[in-house]
């Protein structure tokens, strides 16, 4: 009989013990069971459909592309992300980049009825030259900002924080530009 | 517990954050202004963010010269320098919004120029005012006269002359400038300054003009001086020669630009509009004038528009090249030109097969002779006008 009770007494304690170990460890998976159960399944992303703009026919002019974005709350956040998809270029084969590769957003804002770009130093640096070269970036940025902003009217291009003179010589950059419409086919 | 604990770990968290906020402000700070007069400018000196950009406007009625700087944040409230001289009467700096600084430069002459620029280490903004754009573009030449070699300008003024007989040809880009590069290396400033070269001497010996060039060999002139360099000879016609290049390597063909019309946007109508609104003179108009210079360059825009259409037309048919037409835009160099002006894009160095034309001395004396063709069809119409 006094083993029996030893027995259990040893059995109780250690239950014990592990009890005390494994608590906390059972606690926070309850709560994690818990939370499973609680909390909504998180909600697949927004996609929006955007426009953007390409050089097309030789240089010519420009056409649109239509591509799916996340979209974003914060109207900055999608205006970098449309832009970061102009840089990477066209998916159809009879469209051609307007913007070097290596360009990258470093910021963007949009005060009043403006919106500031301030790219890397590549977008001067890497861009091949020329004056339809030249206007086919500056627009493809401004119309491919404006046609998904369309309450903005504005774009200036900032390179590595300022404002600069052209791009490679030729089109004048030092203040905000409009829409050019007929630049677009 | 949890909850205590999870609480003092937000607290923390927010204070790192907010710590993060003012040390990142910090970064933005604006101070030190300091200014400097001059017997013929003043200068102004201030400390400003690493990353800020600036946007200058100039504003009339009285004369003011606006700047607004971002990121950027004043360490003071406001801020009022009196200077009192010959070009700067006060500078006052006021935070305009929560990271834009705005200055505003009172100016004692309605007549003036100005030059900004940054330097590093440290960062700091420059402004130089200086006398009216005449007195600047005198002082210009006299320094770059031993570099530029400026002909003598007889001293014949415009008024007085009717007709066309002094044409500045600029060829573009040249000395750190290459221009664009072709696929096996022709650089542009090259081709343009010997295409410019051959027409040159076209126009003398076949029309007995008089004809300048912007750079006679292979040196960086900024596009400022280019305009200005062509204002102070007075020239009557002014042809910018230029090869072109794209990211599409098909692209191919001749196509000319003029300057298009040119106002300002709306939003820096509002900004002259309220900063006009605080002004101490109640009745100014809430209007703003246009640049001196786009109002010029407006002014020959038919005559630019006509230029363009005659070169167009001749050079496609001398040299073969396909027709890519007449083009207006924004360009830098023609907008401070104040005479008829084109910039003419005389076939695709990015294209493989118009790069090895582009090289050949025959193909270049097309191009220039298409130029030529077409400047002088245009002078004839000119004069047909000119004696009905």
């Amino acid at each position: 009989m006094k083993k029996h009770l030893l027995i259990y007494v040893v059995v109780g304690v250690a239950i014990f013990i592990a009890g005390i170990v494994c608590a906390p460890l059972i606690h926070e998976k309850g709560y994690q069971i818990k939370e499973w159960i609680t909390k909504p399944p998180p909600p697949a992303p927004e996609v929006k459909e955007v426009k953007l703009y390409f050089s097309a026919s030789e240089g010519n002019y420009l056409s649109s592309e239509k591509r799916k974005i996340i979209a974003s709350s914060e109207p900055t956040k999608e205006a970098k992300l449309i832009l970061e998809e102009l840089i990477k270029g066209p998916t159809n084969s009879s469209l051609f980049p307007t913007l070097p590769s290596q360009t990258e957003v470093r910021a963007l804002y949009i005060r009043g009825d403006c919106i500031y770009v301030d790219f890397s130093s590549s977008l001067k640096e890497k861009h091949p030259g020329g004056s339809t070269g030249e206007l086919l970036t500056v627009y493809s940025i401004v119309d491919t900002l404006l046609a998904n902003f369309p309450s903005q009217s504005r774009v200036q291009i900032l390179i590595q924080g300022q404002p600069r003179e052209t791009l490679a010589g030729h089109i004048d950059i030092r203040e905000p530009l409009s829409k050019n419409t007929d630049i677009i086919r | 517990m949890t909850r205590i604990s999870k609480a003092v770990f937000l607290c923390a968290l927010f204070l790192l954050f907010s710590i993060c906020i003012v040390e990142a402000l910090a970064d933005y700070r604006v101070e030190n202004v300091s200014w400097d007069s001059y017997s013929d400018y003043t200068q102004i000196s201030l400390q400003v963010p690493k990353e800020a950009g600036y946007i200058a406007k100039d504003l009339s009625d009285p004369p003011r010269l606006l700047i607004n700087l971002y990121p950027a944040k004043l360490t003071f409230p406001k801020k009022e320098i009196e200077i009192k001289d010959k070009f700067v009467q006060r500078v006052r700096l006021s935070q305009d919004s929560e990271h834009v600084v705005k200055i505003v430069l009172d100016l004692t002459n309605p007549e003036y120029t100005y030059n900004i620029f940054s330097l590093e280490e440290p960062s700091r903004l420059i402004i130089n005012i200086r006398g009216s754009r005449e007195d600047l573009v005198a002082d210009l030449l006299r320094k770059e006269e031993s570099s530029i070699s400026l002909p003598e300008v007889p001293s014949k003024k415009k008024e007085e002359k009717v007709g066309i007989y002094r044409i500045i040809l600029d060829p573009g880009h040249g000395g750190r400038d290459p221009g664009a590069i072709g696929p096996t290396g022709l650089q542009e400033k090259e081709v343009t300054l010997s295409i410019a070269r051959k027409l040159s001497q076209l126009i003398r010996e076949k029309m007995g003009l008089e004809v300048y060039l912007t750079r006679k060999d292979d040196r960086f002139v900024s596009l400022d001086q280019r305009a200005e360099i062509a204002n102070q000879l007075n020239g009557d016609i002014f042809l910018s020669i230029h090869a072109n290049a794209g990211f599409d390597k098909q692209a191919k063909g001749v196509e000319t630009f003029f300057n298009s019309r040119y106002t300002y946007g709306e939003g820096a109508e509002m900004v002259a509009a309220r900063e006009n609104s605080v002004a101490e003179s109640g009745d100014v108009p809430p209007e703003v004038k246009m640049i001196l210079w786009d109002l010029i360059q407006n002014q020959y825009r038919s005559e630019s528009n006509d230029l363009s259409h005659f070169i167009q037309r001749e050079l496609s048919k001398s040299t073969g090249l396909e027709d890519r037409g007449v083009k207006s835009a924004r360009f830098y160099v023609l907008r401070g030109v104040a005479m008829p002006a084109c910039l003419i894009e005389v076939g695709f160095i990015s294209n493989p097969w118009e790069e090895k034309e582009l090289k050949k001395d025959s193909f270049r004396t097309k191009i220039a002779l298409g130029i030529f063709n077409g400047l002088r069809n245009y002078i004839h119409s000119y004069n047909e006008k000119l004696n009905k």
